[in-house]
């Protein structure tokens, strides 16, 4: 006996979900939780927040499902929501210009600041990866749209083009924050340099 | 030029060119050979390729942090208490668009309205005669002391009391409307003007009649005789319950306005 598995496409997920078929909106939860929370993770560097936040992600993208052109591809229109909602977060809790570890020492338990990494806790792979570790020390310095514009583009694989609608800032804007940001970070990588 | 200026513009070049690569903006075949011939020779950019290599290689290959497990389950208890609206069948554009054509309607209407028309009076004859002005005492007091809207009274007050409107037909008063004219000091009452332009202002602001003249010619044009509230357009609409006017057959009644105060 052949057991054949379809997995079904984003756009019939969806038209199952509009149509109030609550499985279908489960399947895309699990199908772009991992990618919603990663990227709110890597713009927030907290993860009691992160997770707070993707599920207020998951509900906006659920209200807001009649509004998707499902001619789009959905991962650019979810990523969206989610760029929104980590930026305004970003902008509610702190200036643009202050970095998260400023912030960290300014507010050590109050609010929310990016996550100590112990180093023994086990339930962080990134302490595992030291790289991945230079990485978010290097991008969570930067200012949040050179964060965003970078993680988009190289941890999301979007193009220019849907980074821009993503952000919604033009295309030229774009192109000098992932300019800048991989600047920032090559800096960086040269001060960990031995 | 001395020899380090001309290879500093190479390395300007050169870092240009990266860039343009790492855009994804695909280079000539001059460009290419260029920025081969130059990374061979300078140690430098060629350090500054290999760090930038270095820093995107370690971005994208991020480890992806595992989701909590409950995660799914603690989404799908938030989606449950919210309800999934209606796909929405008309684009924003042409909801914008339909908005916007029916301002730019609207305004040569009302601007070239016919002299006739009670719209007309409003542009030119409010300069002289202000309605802020009108708040004429009422002509006979109140029923009861809860058919007594109280100038006082917020004006959110008074738009909240669509009940109200409503008792106003059941105890209107089955009396003549111009018979109990006669009986005001003319004092009192304010002038024909006066009356249709509060008449008038109350149908531009609120109602879809254009006049409150019955058939048979008799002028059914609410009396301004009730509390006008002076901060609150709304509360100068409804009239205080003890004017009511008369409920003849012929008469348009307020009633028909009451569903706009809740609105």
């Amino acid at each position: 006996m052949t057991v054949v598995s379809l997995q079904r496409s984003d756009s019939e997920l969806i038209s199952q979900t509009r149509s109030g078929n609550e499985k279908a909106f489960r399947e895309l939860v699990t199908r772009y939780s991992p990618i919603v929370y990663n990227f709110i993770y890597r713009m927030t560097q907290n993860t009691e927040l992160t997770q707070d936040m993707t599920q207020e992600v998951f509900v906006k993208v659920y209200k807001s499902l009649h509004m998707f052109d499902g001619k789009r591809p959905f991962k650019p229109w979810v990523l969206r929501i989610a760029s929104n909602a980590t930026l305004t977060e970003l902008r509610k809790k702190s200036s643009l210009t202050v970095s998260l570890d400023a912030l960290q020492e300014e507010t050590p338990g109050k609010d929310w600041a990016p996550d100590a990494r112990p180093d023994n806790d086990p339930s962080c792979r990134y302490e595992s990866s030291e790289m991945s570790e230079r990485v978010l020390d290097a991008i969570g310095q930067m200012d949040p749209n050179y964060r965003q514009a970078l993680l988009l583009r190289y941890t999301e694989d979007l193009s220019y083009e849907e980074i821009a609608q993503t952000m919604n800032t033009p295309l030229n804007t774009v192109r000098t924050w992932i300019k800048r940001g991989r600047e920032r970070l090559k800096e960086r990588f040269r001060e960990y340099a031995p | 030029m001395s020899k380090n200026h001309e290879t500093l513009n190479f390395c300007r070049q050169a870092e240009v060119l990266l860039d343009k690569r790492l855009d994804d903006i695909s280079l000539t075949v001059s460009e290419e050979t260029f920025l081969k011939e130059h990374l061979s020779r300078c140690p430098a950019c060629q350090a500054s390729a290999r760090e930038m290599e270095t820093a995107l290689a370690a971005l994208k290959s991020l480890e992806l942090l595992p989701v909590p497990e409950d995660l799914t389950d603690r989404i799908m208890a938030r989606v449950r208490t919210e309800p999934l609206k209606p796909k929405l069948h008309v684009p924003l554009p042409f909801s914008i668009a339909a908005a916007i054509l029916a301002v730019v309607i609207a305004i040569p209407l009302l601007q070239h309205a016919p002299k006739s028309s009670p719209i007309a009076h409003l542009s030119t004859s409010t300069a002289t005669h202000p309605i802020s002005i009108i708040a004429p005492k009422p002509h006979h007091p109140p029923k009861s002391a809860q058919d007594q809207q109280s100038p006082s009274e917020p004006p959110s007050a008074i738009a909240s009391k669509p009940p109200a409107i409503g008792q106003r037909q059941q105890k209107a008063p089955q009396t003549n409307q111009p018979a109990a004219n006669k009986n005001r000091n003319p004092a009192d009452s304010p002038s024909g003007i006066q009356r249709e332009l509060i008449a008038q202002a109350s149908t531009d602001d609120f109602t879809p009649f254009p006049t409150l003249i019955s058939d048979d010619g008799q002028d059914h044009t609410p009396q301004p005789q009730h509390p006008i509230a002076d901060t609150d357009p709304i509360g100068q609409m409804f009239p205080s319950d003890d004017d009511e006017p008369p409920q003849d057959s012929d008469t348009i009644s307020f009633d028909t306005m009451g569903g706009l105060v809740g609105f």
